[in-house]
């Protein structure tokens, strides 16, 4: 297969069709027959291999976001603990 | 410490025994709770707020967790739970407050369902890659390295139209599963899913001009 010319033999969708189901193939969440047409297409075409990859990629990149996130502040969270403590308090 | 009055969990609710030491008055249990769930929430009431009313809310959330635990019946997960609060709490503010329209709304793409890739092959024809994505590693395998990346991607979260940045924060920067993150908006799961796809569509397209501009 070229590269830059997939083949897609023996394929029943297009690359448009098998990308709308790349999230649910990502969830695990495909029906069987959409998992054999999606798996064929996948298994013939570079692009949509590549595309499944970066998808991936961008979803392992994502999750990094949160790491540069700060935690609560110390003033507030002193305030919600004293809250908290009043409150559980009240209700023995 | 007995408390009588509190709803019980149905059995085996993987948050049995956090309610129970929440409900049993462990502070440090419902500390360790405000610091992992607090940056998360802030982002989410962000979308709809300031960043100072943002704050205000997720503190006005942890209050009404305080005073609510012991009516919690575990139909959901407790994370999930927390969320609805904090939910109800900001899009209520949102409405009320003039100014704090969801920012993403405000942009020019008022397709729910976002862009969608052209794909039209010179001999296949249309539904086919014109020609397959450059991996990324050989597109610019220095910049995918660099942490500026992740800058591009908040960028390019916070420009999605809010249903999509819901989805998107839930599930990709927080990590949640796709039935947490329906239950919390409130959104059947074929939505979930359509929203998640855009948005990843969205951010990999930023990833990738991104890597090509270098």
């Amino acid at each position: 297969m070229r590269p830059d010319q997939p083949a897609h033999t023996g394929c029943d969708i297009r690359c448009a069709e098998a990308i709308e189901l790349v999230t649910l193939h990502l969830d695990d969440a495909l029906d069987d027959r959409d998992r054999r047409l999606f798996e064929r297409h996948i298994d013939a075409c570079t692009g949509c291999t590549r595309y499944v990859a970066q998808i991936r990629q961008t979803i392992d990149l994502t999750r990094r976001v949160l790491e540069h996130m700060s935690v609560a502040r110390h003033s507030q969270r002193t305030e919600l603990r004293a809250a908290f403590v009043a409150k559980r308090r009240r209700s023995d | 410490m007995v408390v009588t009055d509190s709803a019980p969990l149905p059995p085996d609710h993987p948050d049995t025994e956090t309610v129970a030491a929440l409900r049993g008055g462990d502070a440090d249990r419902f500390d360790d709770l405000v610091r992992e769930l607090t940056p998360g929430m802030v982002r989410i009431a962000r979308m709809y707020v300031s960043g100072a009313l943002a704050g205000d809310v997720v503190q006005d959330t942890w209050l009404a967790v305080i005073d609510a635990i012991d009516t919690f019946e575990g139909r959901s997960s407790l994370k999930t739970w927390i969320y609805r609060i904090l939910l109800n709490k900001v899009r209520t503010l949102a409405t009320r407050e003039a100014r704090a329209v969801p920012v993403a709304s405000l942009g020019a793409d008022h397709d729910p369902a976002g862009p969608r890739l052209e794909l039209v092959h010179e001999e296949l024809g249309p539904g086919y890659w014109p020609a397959p994505p450059e991996p990324w590693e050989t597109l610019g395998p220095e910049r995918l390295e660099r942490n500026e990346i992740l800058d591009r991607i908040a960028e390019a979260i916070e420009a999605l139209p809010t249903a999509q940045r819901e989805v998107v924060e839930l599930r990709d920067v927080q990590g949640w599963s796709a039935s947490d993150t329906a239950e919390a908006l409130g959104i059947t799961d074929v939505n979930q899913r359509v929203l998640l796809h855009r948005g990843r569509q969205a951010i990999r397209k930023a990833v990738e001009e991104y890597l090509r501009a270098a």
